[in-house]
């Protein structure tokens, strides 16, 4: 009987896997082009979440060469494409865009931090002093208003020397 | 803008992949399940020689459209068929009818339920 296996022997194996990684590689540079340029710092949440979803699934065809490698490039491909479409979307239509990434939240306002809005946000009054200090900020009362932003960071608007 | 077509064309692209790689799949399950049928017809008839050449027309049918199927399903999945073809023609030129049919049996099952993991059924989905 033919004795069937996948691969013969460890260095057809190695070779494989050397040329599915530089197949997968060479996929993901082009997707994450075709999603556009952006700083994971600038990504809003479902960006990010889209972002590391990509990377693992790469890494499942990429290490088991069992698998198809169209099994890890046809959702890299569907999520790649909904992503464009999404952002799209939300450039075209403001009601879209608040559904997916919600709306900037004043956390602070006129030098007094808003504890419902924080409790909202389930910041802690500890968080929010960190995200403050990270900006150089080490007092409240010199900050007019304080917005959380759909990415999550925080944006400040300081009193001017002669308001305070 | 032509971002968005770009993505409507990928996801179009997507789609098609599965639609054809549901086609292949279910034309080549009828098709060597076909023979495989007329293989095990011969043997209860006792005619082992075309028995044995069903079976070999179906494996050589089979390695010829796995080269295709290998690039959508799981290889051990095409593996374990063209293993179990392989044992059918060797019971063909052994005359073990009893063992063949098992094995006829258990290859149509095999295909079908590889037909059967593609089509978007929600138990499939889900």
């Amino acid at each position: 009987m033919k004795i069937i296996t996948t691969h013969t022997n460890a260095g057809e194996f190695m070779l494989i896997l050397t040329i599915r990684t530089v197949l997968l590689y060479a996929f993901i540079i082009l997707a994450v082009r075709i999603m556009g340029k952006r700083q994971i710092s600038d990504m809003q949440t479902s960006e990010l979440v889209i972002t590391l979803v990509i990377s693992d699934i790469a890494a499942i065809p990429m290490q088991d060469t069992e698998q198809p490698l169209l099994s890890g490039l046809l959702p890299i491909l569907v999520l790649v494409s909904l992503e464009i479409i999404v952002s799209v979307l939300m450039l075209k239509s403001n009601r879209f865009r608040k559904v997916i990434c919600g709306n900037p939240v004043i956390i602070i306002s006129e030098g007094k931090i808003l504890e419902s809005q924080l409790k909202k946000l389930r910041i802690s009054y500890e968080d929010l002093y960190s995200l403050l200090r990270q900006q150089e900020v080490f007092d409240v009362s010199t900050i007019k208003y304080g917005i959380v932003e759909t990415n999550g960071s925080v944006s400040l608007l300081k009193y001017k020397e002669n308001e305070e | 803008m032509k971002r968005l077509w770009v993505a409507i064309a990928l996801l179009a692209i997507c789609f098609g992949i599965g639609i054809y790689e549901y086609s292949a799949v279910s034309k080549n399950e009828q098709k060597i399940t076909q023979i495989i049928e007329s293989a095990e017809n011969y043997i209860s008839k006792k005619e082992y020689k075309n028995a044995y050449n069903m079976s070999r027309y179906a494996l050589t049918q089979w390695e010829n459209e796995s080269k295709n199927l290998n690039v959508f399903l799981l290889h051990s999945d095409i593996l374990v068929v063209t293993e179990n073809l392989h044992t059918l023609c060797e019971y063909a030129q052994d005359k073990n009818a009893d063992e063949f049919v098992k094995i006829c049996d258990k290859t149509i099952r095999q295909l079908h339920s590889l037909k059967e993991s593609e089509l978007p059924l929600i138990e499939n989905l889900l």
